[in-house]
């Protein structure tokens, strides 16, 4: 199932979100950021190898926090470095 | 130009009946000591903490004493404190203990080994023996965290942990007496960096930055209703000064929240300002630009910015489009164009320079672009080049526009380097004489009597109106952080052995209102270039920037050697570079753009 990262955050509720979906959202907004393909963008890779500022990572977390309802630090990304890693963490704080 | 025809300056009781932050503070604990001076929003949001002026003063008082049974008058104390209410009596704790806090900023836990390095140079530049702190980073500083982390600090930070480690929390017998201290006095050491990463100390005194604050209060237009309310950092001169500081000397609450909360969500922002009925609020262009991009529509519904007629806008260019943007996403939730106060400030002039005339409408003209690049400022009737002006002088302070080489002031209409004096302007730069001789004590023949700051910054007027024109050094301004291309250079050379030390130009280009960093760099061996590995030396050299600066590279361009131009003495001319770029006439061997 796929989740626009504009979509509302109220559903589906967020409890039932996978680790994948989390995954594919975090690709969607990297390639959004960075203005490249969705397939280009490696789960593994981490995000300082994008390039991506500062700024541009804490932007993604707080997109997070309004699709999941939920607050996450402003440092998310750098604590956990790569889409899986995040996506891993963030499913288990749901 | 208006400084010429004011006369009589008037100036607030505020400024007559204070010599020093002490003495306001303590003015204002016994004449208003219940009401509310500070609000931190610890998550950015609905968690918050209070401060009154009387909790406050007797902070301070609790924080000198403890302080001055460890070191003497104008000892210099080290600030390292997260954004909070600690931070704050922290510095007035200082100041109650005549001794000379130097605010720093924490350390950047993503880019540990610059941060840690630049801590170093400051605390061994202000030889400061001791250091005020949170209890989490006295923990980290004073060697008690295990492990890899523990190691890194142990190892990286020889002189930090030399220091004596003191938390506010400390409390020791006594009753506080007043520091001998007038106007004159140092009141904290304002750091800047400088190039090749050597951070300058910004001598302030009490005198400084009082007077600042009267010049921005009377620029802002603030009153006895005034509520700021910032997310800016809290180390250095336009969040302390602009923001903490002023909100003290007028004796009216300053509401604020880490910046990290704001990045994270810029709406946060605004929120704030709705919920606090924020009157003073503001940033550089690129936060107004990061609300416009980033806040969505459903986002706004709870939003109220009638209350705010102060929107600051400074420390990086100010671009029209940006005014007009906000103005327009916003002004359906109460905001008013008018509030746009776009303004100039540089650390060694304390803060505050100029602005706008408050409640009116930002000034904008469009320039010939040409005639721009040859220092002429010539208006045009096509929205050729659309600057906005930085507004006017304050109160007795001279802005006077200079020729850099001949130091004399040219006519209004050309471009030259602004200089500047009045009580506002720091003396100079912790014990650094010479540097501070070049800087601070320029003399124009026109008036013999003055010293004058020279900004570095070009400028121009034009119908009494100041515009900064760029500056005379090559400096690149990112999401309002300042970067020194020769820093950046230096990474991006050692990012990969195949480029040329001394060889690489780092600058920066306007796109779709931001701006992007280009980087053009030689590479060693011409020979064996079709078997060079450029994916790799490409990703290389981002990895590098983000790791050490935290900021994109907009486009890589690798030339074969000696393509870059140079000035006789062999040094990189950016200026040429950017231009040679935009004009795309390289024999380019790979660009790669984000």
């Amino acid at each position: 199932m796929f989740f626009s990262p504009k979509k509302n955050s109220k559903e589906p509720s967020p409890k039932s979100i996978t680790i994948s979906e989390i995954e594919c959202w975090l690709c969607q907004k990297i390639a959004e950021t960075l203005k490249i393909p969705k397939a280009e963008v490696d789960q593994q890779k981490s995000f300082l190898e994008y390039g991506l500022n500062s700024i541009q990572l804490m932007g993604v977390s707080g997109d997070l926090e309004k699709w999941l309802d939920q607050r996450f630090s402003p440092t998310l990304l750098w604590d956990h470095l790569t889409i899986e890693k995040t996506a891993e963490y963030v499913q288990s704080k749901l | 130009m208006r400084g010429l025809f004011i006369s009589n300056f008037k100036i607030s009781k505020t400024y007559q009946n204070h010599e020093t932050w002490v003495d306001l503070l303590r003015f204002y604990a016994s004449e208003r000591g219940e009401e509310l001076a500070y609000t931190f929003l610890i998550d950015g949001e609905e968690q918050s903490e209070s401060l009154s002026f009387a909790q406050l003063h007797k902070n301070a008082q609790k924080i000198a004493l403890s302080l001055r049974a460890q070191v003497g008058l104008g000892e210099r104390v080290l600030l390292l404190f997260p954004p909070s209410l600690d931070y704050i009596s922290s510095f007035l704790g200082c100041l109650y203990a005549g001794t000379i806090p130097v605010p720093a900023y924490p350390p950047d836990l993503y880019n540990l080994r610059n941060s840690l390095a630049r801590l170093e140079m400051i605390v061994s530049d202000c030889q400061a023996k001791i250091a005020l702190s949170s209890r989490e980073f006295i923990r980290l500083f004073q060697g008690q965290v295990g492990g890899k982390e523990g190691d890194f600090f142990r190892q990286a930070t020889p002189t930090l942990l030399s220091l004596r480690w003191v938390s506010p929390d400390e409390t020791v017998e006594g009753c506080w007496e007043r520091p001998p201290l007038n106007g004159k006095s140092i009141a904290f050491l304002q750091y800047t960096s400088g190039s090749t990463g050597q951070p300058k100390g910004v001598v302030l005194t009490h005198q400084n930055i009082l007077y600042n604050a009267e010049m921005e209060k009377q620029a802002f237009a603030h009153h006895d209703k005034t509520v700021c309310f910032s997310w800016l950092p809290l180390y250095h001169d336009m969040g302390l000064i602009g923001n903490i500081l002023q909100a003290l000397y007028l004796g009216r609450p300053c509401i604020f929240m880490s910046p990290l909360h704001f990045l994270q969500r810029p709406v946060r922002w605004l929120k704030a300002i709705s919920r606090y009925q924020a009157t003073t609020s503001g940033g550089p262009n690129f936060a107004y630009e990061l609300c416009c991009r980033k806040i969505t529509p459903e986002e706004c519904s709870e939003l109220n910015l009638n209350s705010w007629e102060v929107a600051f806008n400074g420390a990086e260019p100010i671009r029209a489009s940006t005014i007009h943007k906000f103005s327009e996403i916003f002004s359906p939730y109460g905001f008013r164009r008018t509030s746009f106060h776009p303004c100039y400030g540089l650390a060694e002039a304390t803060l505050f320079v100029s602005g706008g005339q408050a409640r009116d409408l930002p000034c904008m003209e469009s320039f010939d672009s040409q005639k721009l690049q040859a220092k002429q400022a010539k208006t045009s009737k096509e929205p050729d080049q659309v600057l906005v002006s930085s507004g006017q002088t304050v109160l007795e302070q001279k802005i006077i526009i200079v020729d850099p080489e001949k130091q004399v002031s040219l006519p209004f209409g050309q471009i030259g380097e602004i200089w500047l004096s009045g009580p506002h302007i720091a003396n100079c730069y912790w014990q650094k004489e010479e540097l501070s001789q070049d800087i601070f004590c320029a003399a124009l023949g026109e008036y013999p009597e003055k010293l004058f700051l020279r900004t570095g910054d070009l400028g121009f007027f034009h119908k009494g109106n100041l515009f900064i024109a760029g500056r005379i050094k090559d400096l690149i301004i990112l999401s309002g952080q300042n970067y020194y291309p020769q820093d950046i250079e230096r990474v991006v050379e050692e990012s990969d052995t195949c480029l040329r030390p001394g060889c690489s130009a780092a600058f920066s280009l306007e796109e779709n209102d931001q701006e992007k960093l280009i980087i053009v760099a030689e590479l060693r061996d011409p020979k064996k270039q079709e078997n060079l590995p450029w994916e790799s030396i490409i990703s290389k050299i981002r990895l590098a920037i983000s790791r050490e600066f935290q900021q994109q590279v907009e486009t890589i361009v690798l030339l074969p050697p000696c393509s870059l131009p140079k000035t006789s003495s062999g040094k990189i001319q950016r200026h040429t570079c950017r231009k040679k770029f935009l004009e795309n006439i390289w024999k380019v061997l790979v660009r790669k753009d984000s």
